[in-house]
């Protein structure tokens, strides 16, 4: 009995140190890597508009971010809100297909646990974009499965709601050197310019299995080369990004029609 | 004798090449050398620490519950490395992802925890928490070094393969895709555990 309360005693001076340790370096650095996360986000925003980020200062680039990106927040139905703002909403991804909701932050760990998140209408969702005035372009968040991981990003559609500006990826753990290509330049700049509509159907663009010069020469505006050796990673980017980008499809379509 | 606790896993008694342990996270964080050498630093404080700690709690440590106290104080030690990463190198713990929380698992940790600090003074545990994680960290930058060049052309980022001889240029040469997989870093680690032991002369008993 004497051992064994050595025993407790020991363990729980041992954990509340541990505990008290942790818990003051973790609200003593919060506010460092928040402002981390929170300028990831930004940086790949501005990114995602067509500048070389290697290029800019951290200073540029919060400069550049809050002298021209206007950030929209809309409805499921893609209706403007103004009750609240990006500040306030958070990503949750639904894990079974990799796709974000935005929700507001206090309803982030009720949502969590919802199953169908999809129907779920007991908390309100709601369709983030980023408009950049410089580069007159509209950023849109997109999140989905590859082979091994979920992959985020932002895809840039131009003023006309159809021709692709610019996209990015800011997280995910695809293969480096296969999956992990879609960081590459080549592979980012190759969307540059395709369209997602043809005549009036939301095609978005298809990450070809193989070269671009494969596919019928009517296809050649909707797609891209794909990754050699990461046929799932392309096949996931491509599923996801049509399913992400009509989400906000009737408000594409109001700004192509303006 | 200091010396020898000091010197000894660096290259004789090697925790990758000679023990073989630790060698999941030498084959994952590998890739690139700046991962590569923040990982090493990172392991080297957290076995110097846990080494130092456990070896001044040595005698009070009660028997029966001794690894729970060891993972207790290196999963402490290991969340903070992860913390002040993601304070102050974020970009760097965001490619590092969930190997820096892998160190609490990782062998070389637990057993010179338990072999070495256990029963050996507080000065003698830093040493060799010293020791062994300069000893990981050499294996890991050579094997990052050898990956990277190959891997990808470059070195620390910096291109050390001029772009013009690459075949899209119009070159010969074409960057061994094999040495950014884990395949890749197993075939490099067996070629220096068979150097090393070569060199020493060490056979399996």
């Amino acid at each position: 009995m004497g051992s064994n309360l050595k025993t407790y005693i020991f363990m729980g001076i041992i954990t509340l140190i541990s505990s008290l340790l942790l818990s003051y370096s973790y609200s003593s650095l919060k506010q460092l890597t928040d402002s981390n996360i929170k300028f990831d986000i930004k940086r790949n925003i501005v990114k995602s508009a067509g500048y070389d980020i290697k290029e800019m200062s951290k200073d540029e680039i919060i400069q550049n971010y809050s002298d021209n990106i206007k950030e929209i927040i809309l409805d499921p139905n893609n209706q403007p809100i103004s009750d609240t703002v990006w500040d306030e909403l958070i990503g949750v991804e639904d894990k079974k297909n990799g796709l974000t909701y935005f929700v507001e932050k206090i309803n982030k760990i009720k949502f969590n646990f919802i199953e169908d998140k999809d129907n779920d209408t007991s908390i309100r969702k709601f369709l983030p974009l980023f408009y950049h005035n410089n580069k007159k372009a509209y950023i849109i968040p997109i999140s989905g499965k590859g082979l091994w991981s979920t992959l985020f990003g932002f895809i840039a559609i131009g003023e006309d709601g159809n021709t692709v500006k610019g996209i990015t990826f800011y997280k995910h753990k695809e293969t480096p050197g296969l999956g992990g290509e879609v960081d590459k330049k080549w592979f980012q700049n190759n969307f540059i310019g395709k369209k997602i509509f043809n005549n009036n159907d939301l095609v978005s663009i298809k990450v070809a299995k193989g070269a671009l010069a494969a596919l019928p020469e009517k296809d050649w505006n909707h797609a891209v080369d794909g990754i050699t050796g990461a046929t799932m990673t392309s096949q996931g980017l491509t599923d996801f990004l049509i399913r992400d980008l009509k989400r906000y499809e009737t408000f594409l379509r109001e700004v192509n029609g303006e | 004798m200091a010396n020898k606790i000091l010197s000894d896993p660096l290259i004789d008694n090697n925790p990758i090449t000679k023990q073989v342990l630790g060698v999941c996270s030498a084959l994952a964080v590998t890739v690139k050398l700046e991962m590569a050498i923040v990982m090493a630093v990172a392991l080297t404080f957290v076995l110097t620490f846990s080494n130092l700690i456990i070896s001044i709690l040595r005698k009070q440590i009660p028997m029966n519950v001794r690894i729970i106290v060891q993972l207790v104080v290196i999963a402490t030690l290991v969340i903070l490395v992860d913390q002040v990463l993601q304070a102050y190198m974020y970009d760097i713990s965001k490619q590092l992802s969930v190997f820096v929380g892998l160190i609490i698992t990782n062998c070389i940790v637990m057993g010179r925890a338990d072999a070495f600090a256990m029963s050996n003074s507080p000065k003698d545990s830093i040493l060799d928490g010293i020791g062994n994680g300069v000893g990981y960290g050499a294996i890991l930058i050579v094997v990052s070094v050898i990956r990277e060049i190959l891997g990808t052309g470059q070195i620390y980022g910096y291109q050390l393969i001029p772009i013009s001889v690459y075949v899209e240029n119009g070159g010969w040469y074409m960057n061994n895709g094999l040495m950014l997989l884990a395949p890749g870093a197993f075939i490099v680690l067996g070629l220096l555990i068979w150097a090393q032991r070569a060199y020493t002369g060490y056979v399996e008993e």
